[in-house]
């Protein structure tokens, strides 16, 4: 079977790829430890629109940069979703202050910075009643269109994003993407739904069978546990920070049984580096596996 | 004469409602945006269109608007430039006059302030045409609150040539083209269509508003563009009525034109634009008007002083003037209200009648407020136009599709089409260099791709050709030579800049002890500079007259001659050896006798220039030669080689010529550093006739003096000094050295330029 891959500006984005999440400031300071190995590491990363604007030209990424549009900050306590001129906007309060997230803001900014932009799209949450479900995925698609019509910079491929509460709902948003011009699918709204593996796996395969051939990208899920069978349902790639989250605990994927107590900095970035190279693929690069790392630490989950 | 009725422009149905700017549901600050611009009015057409309808606020797609002359489209272009300055990047507006630029970048800077705080940012205008006299460039971020510059196409183009640039060049957020039709012409086109290619192809291309009244079919442009919205309005307000003036074998279009005058003025309120193709029409015909007619008519073309230009304007917009006489050159400069367009000159001789679309853009200028506007085309019955045709043409106002200038091949040319872009993208990646392919990769991203992408390779051998670029043939890449990137840099046109190093590399091949150069004098540089322009005005026709008073010149200001002309040029025809400096030129081998007289004519030129950068006056040089206008022709003559002698003293570095000297002349280090120094010399000079020029003071060489004889490293006596000296009517050393300290403090000299004009007064007495 032929290689697929994707054209970015900063090189080809071979599929299947693991991408890993990142984030810029002063939030997580373990992403930037990992940050000057993510391009040995991993094909490409992803960063939220919000974190993104703390990116720098010094800290700039040397590989494909895919930046989501930070829509699922529809999901958080005193956010509100309001229609504008046929388009969804979202309005966050964010220390004292509220910010508006308008699908043009987002895509002047992926413009300037992205390798890979995704559309403004807004999670649907599982108990969500099903008008405003409707709604949430009319303003999705809405979006998406309006950013293809606007988007000016010809080499950021473009993903459109899916979101929906079941298999028909999911085809149903992705049949408005096939055919559109779009570069790829990306389907958000999955991770509150990632225990139920059959659900997930349902909506997958609806939205393959409607798009064709065109990339598609899962949004958040990104357990190596899953990863295996979302390949094989017709995923290319996925995003995740669950590496690193393991590794901030402690642990280590393949290892779920055993975990570092207290794990210091030193700990936390080789499990986080551990926990990349298994999800990718890669090997170690010598500089990591030289870090004190002792097993002696680890001790059995109760 | 008969007059041919061509019927109306399709103008907007008086009977609609009106809509308010409150109708168009715009955010509020653009509501006092519009008022601080246009208080008191309605939104027009396609203004409506723009903002309500296509909600071009709320999109960033590209823009292009087509709407008749004073239609209201400047504002859609000003708004969407005002959108991105908030945002605090900045803004561009292109348009291609200088007189254009200026007129728009005077009425922002009226209300920048006021602008500044409805958009919560302090905005600051500059103008860039490259103007000399008004500009001071500088290449930093965007201040804060956003910039917007107003500025042509050649002139943003040339910053893009130099790589240090490019960082600027991101930061510009939105880009608005006026009269964008030009795309599409042979002299401006190639030039907006590299721009515009580039700007697309920029990592974050700026968003792209072009505007233009006369924009045929735009869907190849729209292509090119996408995502790109078409606004279209083609309703005039107000109606435009369109006529034809058919005259008989005999009738004389003059005597046609003042009857038509005759027709109209005793309107007191009618004002009439009158285009002609030739400046001496324009002010024949305007002083016939005036002499037959008793109204103030005048003329208006290029050959005038900027001061002589902006002095009719100001006629004409007071209602003082009722009658102004244009050159259709001029006519994308016209933006007076005229009440009445008649068109005299349809077919130019040699060149071919101008298009349907070149005649509507000139007829569109008549109209104002809420009359309608009556506009006439004059056709003989030789013209290159058939009436009926004509008629057919201006009555459907059916425009051709807007296509690259690169499509066409306008003629024979000096360098191949595409060259000079090829040459600023190899400027551009001079680190890099270019491979054939990623230069074809980026013309392949231009509207006229197709045709240009197969001018590569024949570019590229013209370039190698001149030793302007060479390939490295390991990587297979272009670079330019010091001397092409030089060139380049400087925006010299390429063939002067090849002819000029053509001609001093055969001066060091054929004289190994360079006493050639040595004895190269300043008004050289104005010979070639003549030789190699196809701008040069036209003083005198050549005669035995004209050689003898050339000669007497030379023979009475020896130390000035040039070289070029004492040894080669100067002569009868059997003698003058011109043929051989236009080969080494690169200009075309005439027979010895037309070559002969092209040099006496040129050397004329450079005397009468030589005698005005000396501070003689325009009247006693005219008198004394026999020359017409020469005070109108001069500013524009002045300007043009202002900038090439500027662009020739960045070549005349020992580096352009060290490649020739070494290999071709096998030189030792004696001999470079030889060169070397006469380069230097002969670069100087460039910068003195630079200054002579600039000033054309009669006092100019004594300013040069006064500022070499003062201490170094001291601030030097300026230009304003000696203005203010000319203004009191001191023009020599005599009188001035009778002034002393007060008497010129009085006149507003400061202290210490007092003391430096003393100083350099006592060196003279000793």
């Amino acid at each position: 079977m032929a290689q697929r891959s994707l054209k970015t500006r900063r090189g080809e984005l071979s599929f299947p790829a693991y991408v890993p999440v990142t984030t810029f400031g002063k939030k997580y300071p373990l992403d930037d430890l990992i940050r000057p190995y993510l391009h040995r590491l991993a094909p490409a990363a992803m960063v939220s629109y919000y974190y993104a604007q703390e990116m720098s030209p010094e800290t700039s990424l040397r590989l494909p940069t895919l930046v989501d549009s930070g829509g699922f900050a529809a999901l958080f306590e005193g956010s509100r979703l309001r229609q504008q001129k046929g388009l969804g906007v979202l309005e966050i309060n964010r220390d004292d202050r509220t910010e508006q997230l308008h699908p043009k803001t987002v895509l002047e900014f992926q413009e300037e910075i992205a390798d890979v932009a995704f559309t403004l799209d807004f999670p649907i949450p599982p108990e969500l009643d099903t008008k405003e479900a409707k709604r949430r995925q009319r303003l999705t698609i809405a979006n998406a269109h309006w950013a293809l019509d606007n988007r000016r910079r010809r080499d950021l491929p473009l993903y459109a994003c899916v979101q929906a509460w079941d298999v028909e709902s999911a085809r149903s948003c992705a049949k408005q993407y096939a055919n559109g011009g779009f570069e790829g699918i990306a389907i958000g709204g999955l991770v509150p739904r990632a225990r139920n593996l059959e659900l997930v796996l349902g909506i997958v395969r609806a939205v393959r069978e409607e798009i064709g051939d065109l990339p598609l990208h899962v949004l958040g899920l990104g357990h190596p546990n899953s990863l295996t069978q979302l390949f094989e349902a017709g995923v290319d790639s996925v995003d995740s920070s669950s590496y690193v989250r393991y590794a901030a605990s402690g642990k280590l994927w393949g290892q779920s049984h055993q975990r570092i107590e207290e794990p210091t900095p030193t700990d936390r970035l080789h499990l986080a580096l551990c926990n990349l190279a298994t999800a990718t693929g890669k090997t170690l690069p010598l500089s990591s596996s030289q870090m004190l790392f002792s097993t002696l630490r680890m001790s059995g989950t109760s | 004469m008969r007059k041919i009725d061509c019927g109306i422009s399709e103008t907007v149905d008086q009977a609609s409602p009106t809509v308010s700017w409150e109708n168009l549901r715009l955010d509020k600050l653009w509501l006092r945006v519009i008022s601080l611009m246009q208080s008191g009015t309605h939104p027009r057409p396609v203004q409506t269109l723009a903002l309500k309808d296509r909600k071009i606020l709320d999109n960033r797609k590209h823009l292009i608007v087509s709407a008749p002359t004073n239609s209201g489209k400047s504002l859609i272009g000003w708004l969407t430039l005002f959108q991105i300055l908030k945002s605090g990047k900045r803004a561009i507006l292109l348009e291609p006059l200088r007189a254009l630029a200026r007129e728009k970048t005077d009425e922002i800077e009226s209300i920048a302030k006021d602008l500044g705080e409805i958009l919560g940012k302090p905005i600051k205008v500059k103008i860039s045409t490259g103007d000399y006299r008004i500009e001071d460039e500088l290449m930093g971020d965007p201040p804060p609150g956003g910039e917007l510059i107003v500025a042509t196409p050649e002139r943003l183009e040339a910053l893009l040539r130099n790589p240090m640039n490019l960082p600027w060049f991101e930061t510009i957020g939105a880009v608005c083209v006026d009269e964008a039709h030009l795309l599409g012409s042979q002299r401006r086109g190639a030039t907006l269509e590299y721009l515009l290619t580039t700007f697309l192809t920029m990592v974050t291309p700026p968003r792209l508003v072009l505007l233009s009244a006369t924009l045929g079919g735009t869907e190849a442009l729209e292509q090119w563009l996408s995502p790109c919205d078409v606004i279209r309005v083609t309703e005039r307000q107000p109606p435009l009525e369109k006529w034809i003036i058919a005259l008989e074998d005999g009738e004389e279009a003059n005597q046609v034109a003042i009857a038509t005058a005759k027709d109209i003025l005793p309107d007191p309120t009618a004002q009439l634009l009158i285009f002609v193709y030739q400046t001496k029409s324009a002010q024949s015909l305007a002083k016939q008007i005036s002499e037959e007619l008793g109204v103030d008519g005048r003329a208006y073309h290029a050959q005038m002083s900027q001061q002589q230009r902006e002095s009719v304007r100001q006629g004409f917009l007071s209602g003082d003037c009722r009658v102004m006489v244009t050159t259709t050159a001029l006519a994308l400069g016209m933006n007076l209200p005229a009440s009445h367009v008649v068109i005299r000159d349809n077919t130019f001789p040699g060149v071919g009648r101008l298009g349907a679309g070149e005649l509507l853009q000139m007829m569109g200028r008549a109209g104002r407020g809420e009359r309608p506007g009556v506009a006439m085309v004059m056709v003989r019955p030789k013209d290159g136009w058939d009436v009926g045709e004509l008629a057919a043409a201006l009555r459907a106002e059916q425009l051709p599709e807007l296509g690259s200038a690169f499509e066409w091949q306008w003629g024979q040319e000096k360098v191949p089409q595409g060259t000079t872009q090829v040459a600023a993208l190899l400027s551009r990646w001079q680190v890099e260099g270019a491979t054939q392919e990623k230069l074809t990769s980026f013309l392949g991203h231009s509207l006229g791709g197709r045709a240009l992408v197969g001018q590569v390779p024949v570019a590229l051998r013209w370039l190698e050709s001149q030793r302007l670029a060479y390939e490295d043939p390991e990587q297979g890449t272009y670079h330019l030579t010091v001397l092409g990137r030089r060139a380049t840099r400087a925006v010299l046109p390429l063939p002067v800049a090849a002819g000029y190093a053509q001609l001093l590399r055969d001066l060091m091949t054929v004289d190994p002890q360079d006493k050639l150069l040595a004895d190269w004098k300043p008004l050289d540089h104005l010979l070639v500079l003549d030789l190699l322009s196809e701008r040069s005005p036209h003083l005198r026709r050549y005669s035995a007259k004209l050689k003898l008073q050339v000669d007497g010149w030379c023979e009475h200001y020896p130390e000035q001659v040039p070289l070029l002309f004492r040894k080669w040029m100067r002569g009868d025809e059997a003698h003058s050896r011109t043929v051989e400096i236009l080969g080494s030129l690169g200009l075309e081998a005439q027979d010895a006798g037309r070559a002969q007289r092209a040099g006496y004519l040129a050397m004329f030129r450079v005397m009468v220039l030589g005698m005005r950068s000396q501070g003689l006056s325009h009247s006693s040089i005219s008198q004394q030669y026999g020359i017409k206008g020469l005070e109108g022709i001069e500013e524009r003559w002045r300007d043009e080689l202002l900038w090439l002698l500027s662009g020739i003293s960045k070549l005349l570095e020992i580096r352009s010529f060290y490649y020739h000297l070494k290999e071709d002349c096998q030189a030792d280090f004696k001999r470079v550093k030889r060169v070397k120094q006469y380069f230097r010399q002969i670069r100087f000079q460039t910068y003195a006739l630079q200054e002579q020029l600039k000033y054309c003071s009669p006092l100019g060489t004594l300013l040069g003096e006064i500022r070499r004889v003062a201490p170094r490293h001291f601030p030097k006596i300026g230009i304003q000094s000696i203005r203010r000296l000319e203004n009191a009517g001191i023009t020599d050393l005599k009188t001035l050295s009778n002034l002393n300290t007060e008497e010129l403090v009085t006149l507003g000299i400061q202290k210490r330029w007092v003391q430096q004009i003393q100083m350099y007064i006592a060196q003279r007495r000793r």
